[in-house]
């Protein structure tokens, strides 16, 4: 034991002494390490899942970096690239690039500003923070949360509960179970999944979902467009609000609903689903929706100010 | 056979005749009596004080509860919705100021990527004012108000990401 602890000092002692665009190559034993850390300034980290029983780091560091933590704290493995706190404007530099191996089964946290992440094979939690790094992700089994500010955001094949929010980064994923959450300012977003649960909402950016056996859909958008193919379940329910972004469902199934929709400023609500057209109210520019199909067991209401909503089925 | 049957039911008669009409108790129970009547009325005053207090008190939780109800889930009319909105953007307003104040108003480094995200942060302001805006032609639109709430707090989260310190390395 004691010789395992003298182990672990002297690598973390060496990972310390490790600076400036050195070499990196250490192997930690997994232990009782239940979740691994992982923060980088800039460059790029890949980290991917094996049935291993110890986490090992190669690459190269930044040329800039003041020291590198690899070192185990409880039930936590942290690694980290030390960086100053101002950086040189210097564009030939050589900029980290680490790829972790590491036990599929324990949760993975990152954060970087503008360090890339590859995220792969993982049958736990992860959660990402970046500002303008990129990200892409793919077969995480668990709970998945990525932020980013100006990063895209590729995730595919993911988990029963996913997080993804950009600022105007574009978002685009597929595979997603359970429940998928998608947010955006002004990237775009592009979504293929069979989550039952979706929530997708943007101010300018254009969404174009593709949602097979969705229950419950929640779309929003300030002045962006949403294309949206897809079927919905019986007893499910659909949400849709906007100001002036248009909305253009389109159903692949039977959809058998009541469907209640209202434009109070102007918009049109195009119906090619039955027969049945908008009424505009006696006075003032708001017109509605209302009609049903099949055993109207589902849902589907909304609301726009000034934007179109147009109902087709395949 | 019949007179030996005539002379039983003289018999039974005669004993019945000879006993007591009254049976008289072991113990004198008036007194007993006489308390137990003397604290009845007494318990009934008692028994009506309690249900007019259950009563009021019954009365109170109604109000407080029905006082409460409209507190949490508003009152479905216009001008109550109007006073959601208006309180809305009045706490987004003071979070918006503390948040800058916290940051010490402190410049914005010129780069790229701040140039970007002041480009979104623009975005949001004229997303939030003319969602404010439909909001005033369409008061009751609860889609709206959420609406608004989202812009609302990605404009604060932007902030948020615009002064934080890490910005200032890239």
């Amino acid at each position: 034991m004691n010789i395992f602890k003298s182990s672990i000092v002297l690598l973390t002692t060496t990972s310390l002494l490790a600076v400036a665009g050195e070499k990196i190559d250490q192997t930690l034993p997994i232990g009782d390490v239940t979740s691994v850390e992982v923060e980088n300034l800039r460059g790029k980290i890949k980290i991917v899942g094996q049935s291993v029983d110890s986490v090992h780091v190669v690459g190269e560091l930044d040329d800039e970096a003041e020291g590198f933590t690899f070192e185990q704290n409880g039930s936590v493995m942290l690694i980290k690239v030390e960086m100053p706190r101002h950086l040189e404007n210097n564009w030939s530099r050589q900029e980290t690039n680490l790829e972790i191996t590491l036990p599929k089964n324990v949760n993975v946290s990152f954060s970087g500003v503008s360090s890339d992440i590859v995220l792969s094979e993982l049958d736990a939690d992860a959660s990402v923070g970046t500002v303008s790094g990129n990200v892409a992700i793919k077969n995480i089994s668990k709970r998945l949360e990525v932020s980013s500010v100006s990063g895209d955001i590729d995730a595919h094949q993911i988990g029963n509960l996913t997080h993804l929010s950009s600022v105007s980064g574009n978002i685009d994923t597929s595979g997603a179970s359970g429940s998928l959450f998608v947010k955006s300012v002004s990237g775009d977003i592009e979504a293929k999944s069979t989550a039952p649960i979706v929530e997708a909402k943007n101010v300018s950016g254009e969404m174009v979902l593709s949602l097979n056996s969705v229950e419950d859909l929640m779309m929003s958008t300030v002045s962006g467009d949403i294309d949206a193919d897809l079927s919905l379940d019986n007893n499910g329910q659909i949400k849709l609000s906007s100001v002036s972004g248009d909305f253009h469902l389109n159903f692949l199934n039977d959809v058998q609903a009541i469907f209640r929709l209202r434009a109070s400023a102007g918009g049109d609500l195009i119906n090619r689903l039955t027969s049945v057209k908008a009424k505009e109210d006696k006075y003032g520019p708001s017109s509605r929706l209302s009609f049903e199909t099949g055993n109207a067991s589902s849902r589907v209401s909304g609301s726009t100010v000034s934007g179109n909503i147009v109902l087709t089925h395949k | 056979m019949n007179n030996s049957s005539q002379s039983s039911q003289a018999k039974l008669d005669n004993a019945i005749n000879d006993l007591n009409s009254e049976i008289a108790p072991s113990r004198d129970l008036w007194p007993g009596i006489e308390k137990a009547i003397s604290q009845q009325p007494r318990e009934q005053v008692k028994n009506n004080h309690y249900s007019w207090r259950s009563n009021l008190a019954l009365a109170a939780s109604v109000v407080a509860l029905v006082i409460t109800l409209v507190n949490v889930n508003g009152l479905p009319n216009p001008s109550n919705q109007t006073d959601v909105v208006a309180m809305m953007v009045e706490s987004f307003e003071n979070e918006r100021q503390a948040m800058l104040v916290s940051f010490g108003n402190k410049p914005v480094s010129k780069n790229a990527l701040s140039a970007d995200l002041q480009k979104q942060l623009d975005e949001l302001i004229k997303a939030r004012k003319s969602i404010i805006s439909a909001l005033e032609e369409d008061p009751e639109n609860a889609d709206l108000i959420h609406l608004l709430k989202f812009t609302q707090q990605q404009e604060l989260s932007l902030l948020n990401h615009i002064y934080r310190p890490k910005w200032q390395t890239i």
